[in-house]
């Protein structure tokens, strides 16, 4: 069951007040609900009725996933042997022993290309298409200075075309993590509504390892206290102020927002989603009982119920072992033994797990699950014994939604450090997304978004 | 078990047919399942002749901690108050008078922390390289004197000795790839290790002062985490050699191979218990972690 905070959202009784006023709090970081238009159109179904992006924040390492390179000189190799899958011309390494198995399943891109070296402006770029166009996380830039992310672009399209199967109940954009993915500087600027406005935010919750889900920004109502929610007045009067100071230009736009938020809370049906001791045991045991586990779980659930598009995280944070920060791939230090001992088994678990789940309950045919991170790592180990960070090549895993299985889409040089082909841009990966989706081109030009130098990944559809 | 062995033939679906490969087992009647928590954890040891374990685990979303575990009696308690920081892979000279870690300190790398728990003192080694330099998987030689431990290098991991003050640090490896997960033989002389230098990761022996390198097994696949029998007869380790993470046992000049654990999941880190009869694995069942003692009585 959700819970806000400590309150209950659904009992014999119904539903509390405090829990809506929470809820709705907490929901002008939702996506996509802005702008609603109150005449529904029917639109023809696209390829995939919905989005799954599993994010590997951080920058996982190619080579000792999806790209190996066991010719390659010692300085480059990695420990890691290479293993035959289903695909033919696909081998991956011997961590991904699970995936491999089920190859048949999906297509692996190898040649993505990012713009720039840094995880703020990377994952911005991965997530939105584009370079921040005021200078992004480094230079002095916002939010605004991003394009959309891909799943702000199909919740907005989704609201104004809902397909039957769409939710009405839930935002049409969610992102599963523990709080703003980011680094240790602060959070990624292209997470969400870009220039289109925190309207168009992803709405986000946090499933933990026990399958307990809450929401991060309940803390936005700063100095309200537990005591003080007991006067209606002090609520209301603090809601009103965040949304003034959140969006002052679009009122239409926060009423649609309530009117969700009132959705979520009140619908039986949106609340069952959120639990998953509603699972059978097996499926949830299947995932794993890690964050990432369950929270891909979450995803199969949300999607399930109609959302158009969620971003499930692998953490919030990229670094891995530094402190207070969350494990994520930024495998600066021991990359190998972290590879080997966490990173590579959790993904080939949760991945496979994830795909077997969504193609037997056949939802596979209409979901489109992409994994990737924000860039790989270095092909030549570093100083330390490591790698570090590399835009020039890496990896993206697509099934499902319209997506060719059992391809490999693209090569790397002998040595992982360049596409041999092809490059495949982050305009390129949120065109093949939307384009599968059902926001289409002449979408896009009415959007105003994806607009230059993207097209669908050649062999990928 | 007991003492029979059986042999089965462990087709690697996910290899095509390609790989097949044929290893007897050792295994026990069931192995003793000694958590339920089923927390990710790792790098356990045995203290207080088996009556206690210490090990690292993710107890909380963004943080590792070293936690004590009393055996009779099931309570976990943290080792070490909880700080800021990361902290794991813990060792314990025999005489429990200096115990060290590796620690995700401020200056973001993975520090060396040798603590005397006589003078309650600290000594910090950090490894070269300024910010992001590691030290894994540390040992102390059975007198006490020195530890053992995997260290960064340009291109690869090596394997170092440095005393209790962090000074007089000895390379005893210096191969092309990764070399790591030491483990010291109870007499001293030996050092097992696993190293990638002909390609896969692979179990290597060599004396105690980094000497007569030399292979003791070797597969297709990552052969890691090695750990010494208090006879100094038998090294249990982790291999992928069949497909999925298995525990193994192999004989010290590299014969009778077993195998411990066989299961769809992952079994890891093999620690000895103290009576040299059980071995301790943590292995993932049914998408948790939990330590296991399996009885490894078979010669």
């Amino acid at each position: 069951m959700l819970s806000f905070g400590s309150f209950k959202t659904r009992d014999c009784q119904g539903h509390s007040r405090r829990s809506f006023l929470k809820a709705s709090a907490a929901l002008p970081f939702a996506a996509g609900l802005a702008g609603l238009d109150p005449q529904v159109l029917a639109a023809e179904a696209p390829k995939a009725k919905s989005v799954m992006l599993v994010w590997l924040i951080g920058g996982p390492s190619h080579l000792d996933l999806f790209d190996p390179k066991p010719k390659a000189p010692d300085l480059y190799r990695g420990p890691f042997a290479a293993i035959n899958t289903r695909t033919p011309g696909l081998r991956v390494t011997e961590l991904l022993p699970r995936l491999a198995n089920l190859s048949n399943k999906f297509s692996v891109v190898r040649t993505n290309i990012n713009y720039n070296g840094g995880h703020r402006e990377a994952g911005s770029i991965g997530m939105t298409g584009y370079s921040a166009t005021d200078g992004g996380e480094g230079g002095g830039g916002g939010p605004p200075g991003y394009q959309p992310h891909f799943g702000s672009i199909l919740a907005r399209h989704r609201a104004r075309h809902r397909l039957e199967a769409d939710s009405i109940d839930l935002p049409g954009f969610i992102s599963l993590a523990r709080g703003p993915i980011g680094d240790g500087v602060g959070p990624n600027f292209g997470y969400g509504g870009g220039t289109w406005g925190k309207g168009h935010d992803p709405f986000m919750f946090n499933c933990a390892e026990d399958g307990k889900v809450s929401i991060p920004e309940l803390n936005l109502l700063e100095g309200l206290t537990k005591n003080r929610l007991a006067s209606r007045r002090d609520v209301l009067a603090k809601l009103d102020a965040l949304r003034r100071r959140a969006d002052q230009r679009d009122f239409a736009k926060w009423n649609a927002v309530y009117k969700r938020a009132y959705n979520l809370i009140s619908s039986i049906d949106a609340n069952r989603v959120f639990d998953l001791s509603q699972e059978k045991s097996a499926t949830r045991d299947a995932y794993g009982h890690t964050s990432l586990g369950q929270s891909a779980l979450l995803g199969r659930r949300l999607v399930e119920a109609g959302v158009p598009f969620v971003q499930v995280n692998w953490s919030q944070y990229v670094e891995v072992l530094f402190p207070n920060k969350d494990y994520g791939w930024d495998t600066h230090s021991d990359n190998f033994g972290l590879m080997a001992d966490w990173h590579g088994p959790l993904l080939d678990r949760t991945l496979s797990a994830l795909l077997e789940d969504l193609d037997q309950r056949g939802l596979l045919e209409t979901t489109l699950v992409c994994c990737m991170g924000e860039f790989g790592r270095t092909p030549r180990i570093n100083n330390i014994g490591s790698r570090d960070h590399w835009p020039h090549c890496y990896f993206s895993v697509w099934a499902g939604g319209g997506i060719q299985p059992g391809r490999v889409i693209g090569e790397s040089d002998p040595n992982g450090e360049h596409p041999a082909t092809d490059p495949v841009t982050p305009a390129m990966v949120g065109t093949t997304i939307l384009e599968l989706a059902g926001a289409t081109s002449a979408t896009r030009a009415e959007l105003q978004v994806l607009q230059d130098g993207g097209h669908v990944i050649d062999g990928l559809v | 078990m007991t003492g029979s062995f059986s042999f089965r033939t462990v087709l690697i679906a996910f290899s095509l047919g390609l790989v097949a490969v044929a290893t007897p087992s050792t295994r026990a009647a069931g192995p003793q399942r000694v958590t339920r928590d089923g927390q990710l954890k790792f790098s356990p040891v045995f203290i207080d002749g088996g009556r206690k374990l210490v090990f690292s685990a993710h107890n909380q979303p963004n943080r590792v901690s070293i936690i004590q575990l009393d055996l009779a009696t099931g309570k976990q308690s943290l080792h070490y108050p909880i700080g800021s920081d990361s902290q794991f892979d813990i060792a314990f000279s025999r005489d429990r008078k200096v115990e060290c870690f590796a620690r995700s300190g401020g200056p973001r790398q993975l520090s060396l922390v040798i603590r005397n728990r006589v003078t309650n003192k600290d000594v910090v080694f950090d490894p070269p390289g300024a910010q992001r330099s590691t030290v894994r998987t540390p040992r102390f030689t059975p007198d006490g004197k020195r530890i053992v431990m995997t260290m960064n290098a340009p291109g690869g991991q090596q394997i170092v000795s440095l005393n209790l003050q962090g000074k007089d640090v000895r390379s005893l490896t210096a191969s092309n790839g990764i070399n790591g997960w030491p483990d010291i033989s109870p007499d001293g002389k030996t050092i097992v290790f696993s190293s990638s230098r002909n390609g896969a990761l692979d179990l290597w022996l060599m004396d105690a002062d980094g000497d007569n390198q030399r292979p003791l097994i070797q597969s297709a696949r990552r052969d890691i985490y090695p750990s010494w029998s208090p006879d100094g007869r038998r090294i249990a380790f982790t291999s992928a050699r069949d497909g999925n993470q298995e525990v193994y046992i192999v004989d010290r000049d590299g014969t009778n191979l077993r195998r411990v654990t066989e299961h769809p999941e992952r079994d890891s880190f093999p620690v000895w218990h103290p009576d040299g009869r059980r071995l301790l694995t943590i292995s993932e069942r049914r998408g948790r972690f939990d330590f296991y003692l399996w009885d490894v009585t078979a010669p």
